[in-house]
């Protein structure tokens, strides 16, 4: 086929597409949001352009595009259409007639003209961009996206298209050629099966195509179906506003976005009683798993660009802001489980899966957020050095801190409340637990005395612990002490290890004599009072003339916690999850062998348990068998008598007015997916004062 | 198994040239040399897909392209039309009788097989 | 090939499909599904054979697919899904419209 190119034909259409493309911007000028024109004068210079390449007029083409990438962002609505958009359009299509002219034997089109034109054309965006940003950005906008990046495309095909011998499958599978596809068929549209004529399309697909190739390239492929069918692409992860970049779109907002559905149903889905997402035919459930692949897709992409990008760029955001965040991340956790519950009640198949999306979705959300409140905990481990020095120094101790774990994250609101309850701690460590040199040399021991702290990640908490290498705990003489100043009744029997915790009881000090260090022994019990509030425990271990080691277990969030949820005579109570060791079942044969005292056998271990409908008083009858959750309170084990394990719950914490009655043997409570309330209880404190109740009973017997 | 296609074109170089680059690729050719001539050769093997020039002598493409529209067997075939006009308003003509797409004179064959690749898989 | 039978007590029948699906066959597959939807309670469905499909097969298959739920037939499948169907429901976008109600693992590709 060597046979010379007839380019008359393309230069016929070209001159005609140019006096179109003038009428177009002139009509353009008195309606400028005319979406239809932006989308006409679009077309003329991409056919220009399309036409010119393939007949050798590269000038035009080059020319063209230039024009062209500047105009497909008033196209996609990124940039308005003003009178200079529109001037400067006009002396490039007056431009690209001159190179025409040039190639039929007219005088030689001016390049300086061109590049003035292209020039300006860039001009329209980026300064639109810098105006706009408060600080001077150095925004150079690249006028095709760098590297690769997501288009959506819709494809709706007219019903008639196979009469045109047109395979829409083929379009889709050569949309692959581009790029990385995800292809979602919409088939809401399709009539029931009596009712189909078969000879029609009724699919039509949403794709997301990721690819280094640009809009055009997409056009092209569907080139001989234009006429045919619906075809809508938008660059998905274009930076259009720099607030907008840092996170994917939610859901909702997408949904909103694509014109699925309207805000204001939006709003309405989002309210607790919106529950008719899906069911009422809102949105159906092929443009709902298109949107949720749209999230994923544009999710992955910003994933793989943030890889490709060296450094991560930090943001500096209030903190009120982020408070403000895991709020509204609570609500939407409460929420959905109040969707999952419907969902269920429902079961209605569409209903369900978008609810397990949601669930998925909320929890990355939830993970996501607290993530953000993370902190290191090492810039509070810093300022121990400082005290650890300054103390010993006082007290003629030599001391070493050494600390690990210091990039451990936790967040910031536990770290905030941390500080105080450990610098009581390492204070004591100094004061009380290391010894003076001489001491130490005569026991064989350093010199320098060790403190050492330490912060490592457990499960859904955070261990913090502080370790020396003192004197170490004397479980006689905290039994002696604490009978003799009434924390203890004489014939308690306790353990080493329950002695070693009565160093957190309140008004107890071991200390010889009061140091202006330590002080009076006020601090250790409100340590314990701070640790229990931030809902953590402490555990102490010691051996004597080695050294004490006292545990801080905190949980990693306070926002949110993972809870088991039981009810009493049909109210719900929370159990931190962290704290249950397991669940047993208490029959009226144990009820019987263990003669009206409150213990359960599990597996030969006598195990104590508090009858939560005895501690509040409650109504109603036992059931036939109890449940009995176990769990680790302050290092012993402990039951608590409900009468049905729900399961595991997933508790946005609210905290509770001081009105209440009991109040502080609750922490918090949280709404179920109900509506009703459940309350979160605070073991610690319960199983302290049925103990001080029960040692007064006993007392006064 | 291999597709068919039918070539119609008057000029024996194009019939030529479109019949190697088919073979070339593994398809079976059928030739005519105008609509006329098409039509009566439609009854024979199976057809998966037509590429018709648009001026022919005695029927041209675009009666073709209605023609066959018409027959059973081809209501959904993809026919490809040749053109050396590149008017919108031919163009237009051509996809309003039938036409599946087109591919505009000249051509190099690798343009040719990438659009019978588009249409036919 | 297209063919529906019914066994001998006529409460059930099997569908079985083969070749290649296209909308030259467009329309005796419908009139076969709306046989096979309407005149038995249990539905056996063979594919085994199946060397091609395109859209319109697609479209009158997941419209079946609903009825069939719709009406409470019990569908179930002989012989494989060849991979080609697979790939073509794949890369057609048809994921199932009707979340774990796949008895057949046509649109999920499960249980195959």
């Amino acid at each position: 086929m060597a046979v010379e190119i007839d380019t008359s034909a393309f230069t016929e259409e070209a001159y005609e597409l140019l006096s179109e493309l003038e009428d177009s911007l002139l009509e353009l000028e008195e309606t400028p949001t005319d979406m239809e024109l932006i989308g006409r004068v679009f077309r003329a210079m991409h056919t220009i352009k399309g036409s010119g390449a393939m007949f050798g007029f590269d000038e035009v083409a080059k020319f063209t595009h230039e024009v062209e990438t500047v105009f497909d962002k008033a196209r996609s609505g990124t940039l308005p259409v003003t009178k200079a958009l529109i001037d400067l359009t006009l002396a490039a299509r007056d431009q690209i007639r001159t190179i025409l002219d040039a190639s039929r034997g007219g005088p030689p089109a001016d390049q300086d003209n061109a590049n003035r034109i292209i020039a300006g054309l860039r001009g329209l965006t980026p300064q639109k961009e810098s105006a706009a940003a408060p600080v001077a950005v150095q925004a150079v906008a690249p006028v095709v996206p760098e590297g690769p990046h997501v288009y959506r495309v819709r494809f709706e095909p007219r019903p008639e298209i196979f009469s045109s011998g047109t395979n829409p499958l083929l379009l889709i599978n050569e949309m692959r050629d581009l790029g990385h596809c995800r292809v979602i068929a919409i088939t809401n549209a399709f009539p029931s099966l009596e009712e189909l004529d078969p000879e029609r399309c009724y699919t039509s697909w949403e794709i997301f195509l990721t690819t280094t190739e640009g809009e055009n390239a997409i056009r092209d492929i569907f080139i001989f179906v234009e006429d045919d069918c619906t075809l809508n692409i938008r660059l998905l992860d274009r930076e259009e506003e720099p607030d907008e970049m840092a996170q994917p779109k939610k859901l909702g907002e997408i949904l909103v976005e694509r014109g699925d559905i309207s805000a204001e149903a939006l709003d309405k889905a989002l309210t607790p009683l919106g529950d008719r997402l899906v069911t009422s035919g809102v949105v159906p459930a092929d443009k709902v798993r298109a949107a949720l692949t749209e999230q994923r897709v544009v999710q992955e992409q910003r994933q793989q660009q943030g890889k490709a990008a060296e450094v991560d760029a930090v943001v500096r955001v209030p903190s009120t802001k982020l408070d403000k965040l895991v709020n509204l991340v609570g609500e939407m956790v409460t929420v959905q489980a109040r969707l999952n519950q419907i969902a269920t009640q429902f079961s209605n198949q569409h209903l369900q899966l978008v609810a397990e999306e949601i669930e998925h979705l909320t929890a990355e959300l939830r993970d996501n957020t607290m993530s953000i409140r993370m902190l290191a905990i090492g810039s509070t481990f810093n300022k121990f050095k400082r005290l650890v020095r300054d103390l010993s120094t006082e007290l003629g101790k030599q001391i070493e801190l050494t600390t690990s774990g210091a990039d451990t994250e936790l967040d910031k609101t536990v770290i905030d409340q941390l500080n105080d309850p450990l610098v009581h701690i390492i204070r004591n460590s100094i004061d009380h637990g290391i010894e003076k040199p001489d001491v130490r040399q005569a026991t064989g021991k350093p010199l320098v005395g060790q403190i050492h702290l330490s912060a490592v990640h457990s499960g859904t908490s955070v261990l913090i612990q502080v370790r020396d290498d003192g004197k170490g705990l004397d479980p006689q003489l905290l039994r002696r002490k604490a009978v003799e100043k009434g924390v203890l009744s004489p014939d308690a029997v306790l353990s080493d290890h329950e002695a070693y915790q009565l160093i957190f009881a309140a008004g107890f000090s071991t200390a010889e004599k009061i140091t202006n260090v330590s002080g009076r022994g006020v601090g250790m019990d409100v340590v314990r009072k701070s640790i229990e509030g931030l809902r953590g425990s402490i555990d102490t271990q010691s051996e004597l003339g080695k050294g004490t080691s006292i545990t801080l277990k905190l949980p990693l969030t306070l926002a949110i916690i993972e809870g088991l949820l039981v009810s009493v005579n049909q109210n719900y109570f929370v159990v931190p999850l962290a704290a249950v060791e397991e669940c047993v079942e208490l029959a009226p044969k144990d009820i019987a062998n263990s003669h009206g005292r409150r213990i359960v056998n599990v597996r030969g271990e006598i195990v104590p348990f508090i009858r939560i409908r005895e501690r509040f008083d409650m109504s109603g009858e036992r059931p036939t068998i109890e449940q009995i959750v176990i769990a680790n309170v302050d290092g012993k084990r402990v039951g608590f008598g409900v009468d049905s394990v729900v399961g595991q719950h997933q508790t946005v914490i609210k905290n509770l007015g001081n009105s209440f009655e009991y109040s502080d043997e609750f922490s918090g409570a949280t709404i179920l997916g109900d509506g009703t309330v459940a309350l979160l209880l605070d073991l610690a404190r319960m199983v302290r004062y049925v103990e001080i109740q029960e040692s007064k009973e006993t007392g006064g017997s | 198994m291999a597709k068919t296609i039918m070539t119609v074109d008057d000029s024996s170089s194009v019939r030529q040239m479109v019949g190697l680059t088919l073979k070339g690729e593994g398809y079976q050719v059928v030739e005519a040399v105008d609509g006329k001539d098409a039509l009566t050769k439609v009854g024979g093997a199976t057809i998966d897909m037509v590429i018709t020039d648009l001026n022919m002598p005695n029927m041209d493409g675009i009666t073709l392209i209605r023609e066959l529209r018409k027959l059973p067997a081809f209501k959904f075939v993809p026919i490809i039309m040749l053109t050396t006009e590149s008017q919108a308003d031919r163009k237009q003509e051509g996809k309003d009788a039938g036409a599946t797409g087109w591919i505009v004179k000249p051509f190099k064959p690798e343009q040719l097989i990438g659009v019978i690749k588009k249409v036919l898989g | 090939m297209i063919d529906f039978s019914l066994d001998d007590s006529g409460a059930s029948g099997t569908l079985l499909l083969s070749g290649a699906l296209t909308i030259q066959q467009a329309l005796p597959l419908k009139e076969t599904l709306l046989r096979a939807v309407g005149e038995v309670n249990q539905l056996k469905i063979n594919l085994e054979h199946v060397e091609g499909m395109d859209l319109t097969a697609l479209q009158l298959l997941c419209a079946a697919h609903r009825d069939w739920i719709k009406n409470g037939k019990k569908v179930t499948r002989e012989g494989a899904i060849p991979e080609i169907v697979h790939r073509i429901v794949r890369e057609s976008g048809f994921s199932g419209c009707v979340g774990d109600d796949d008895d057949i693992g046509l649109w999920t590709g499960a249980s195959n």
